[in-house]
């Protein structure tokens, strides 16, 4: 039996190492979506953030030219309202409209032709002195 | 004889996998602690450019223990998502009015968040050749 010099041991470690890091860094790379655009909601309570479908949502759904995801947060305090499953946003759609405060006040959000968001307390709700908002009545 | 051996080559192994282990856990502490948190994203008037306040990472909060909210400012090329700028450590509480001067023709434009972040020789939004419409009229 040939004896095995001592450092071969020490580079199977090391390799084992290696592959495992390759292996992390390919599955946070095929997950990984890029940010795209963001928007903030006319009184700055509520934010979108459109980031580009991961290279495996974009195997998934071959289908759509643009493939993104969309998240809704509260800004304060800090919270994910809503997340959007795959939709497109090719063909100019990439327009957040916020139905969150007057003169639109119905508790929605679109964020191109498929993403929606409802039930989203309104902006009024925590912000009564925002122009206009109803007063309170005493 | 023979079990003895198979015996120190799992020993071996496991040691392998153990370092293997700690390593990554060290990496991803190490990364836990020096990554800032976003707190919000806010655009510029005509979405040319894009102000990201963090939270502090937790080595920056230590280090600046006296500041009641410390973060940092990011201003981005929203198109191309290009970094134009990092802000040092700075206390947000009471200090977070952004102040878009982008409208004179030239370089000589600023971005400035509170009293300590500024961003100097920004281009104007409607630095030719501008799509936007706003810009035709000027």
């Amino acid at each position: 039996m040939v004896m095995q010099p001592k450092f071969f041991k020490k580079t199977h470690c090391f390799f084992w190492l290696l592959g495992g890091s390759a292996i992390i860094w390919v599955g946070w790379r095929l997950s990984f979506q890029e940010f795209m655009f963001s928007d903030n909601s006319p009184h700055m309570t509520y934010r979108v953030d459109v980031h580009h479908a991961s290279i495996l949502q974009r195997l998934i759904h071959y289908e759509l030219d643009e493939p993104v995801v969309v998240r809704l947060y509260r800004i304060e305090p800090r919270g994910l309202l809503g997340k959007s499953p795959v939709v497109d946003m090719s063909g100019g759609t990439a327009q957040v409209s916020w139905h969150t405060a007057p003169p639109l006040d119905f508790n929605m959000v679109y964020v191109g032709r498929d993403a929606i968001f409802n039930n989203i307390p309104s902006e009024c709700k925590n912000q009564k002195s925002l122009p206009g908002c109803p007063k309170d009545e005493k | 004889m023979k079990n003895k051996m198979a015996n120190r080559i799992d020993i071996k192994k496991i040691q392998c996998i153990a370092c293997c282990l700690i390593l990554v856990a060290a990496i991803f502490l190490a990364w836990y602690l020096s990554s800032p948190t976003l707190h919000n994203r806010y655009n510029s008037p005509l979405h040319i450019y894009r102000l990201e306040v963090y939270d502090a990472s937790w080595f920056q909060k230590m280090m600046y223990r006296d500041f009641a909210e410390p973060s940092v400012v990011r201003l981005y090329q929203s198109n191309g998502q290009k970094l134009l700028g990092t802000s040092p450590v700075v206390d947000r509480w009471r200090n977070d009015a952004i102040v878009w001067n982008l409208d004179s023709p030239g370089s000589a434009n600023d971005v400035q968040f509170g009293k300590d972040v500024r961003f100097d020789q920004l281009r104007s939004e409607c630095e030719p050749p501008s799509p936007l419409l706003v810009c035709m009229k000027q």
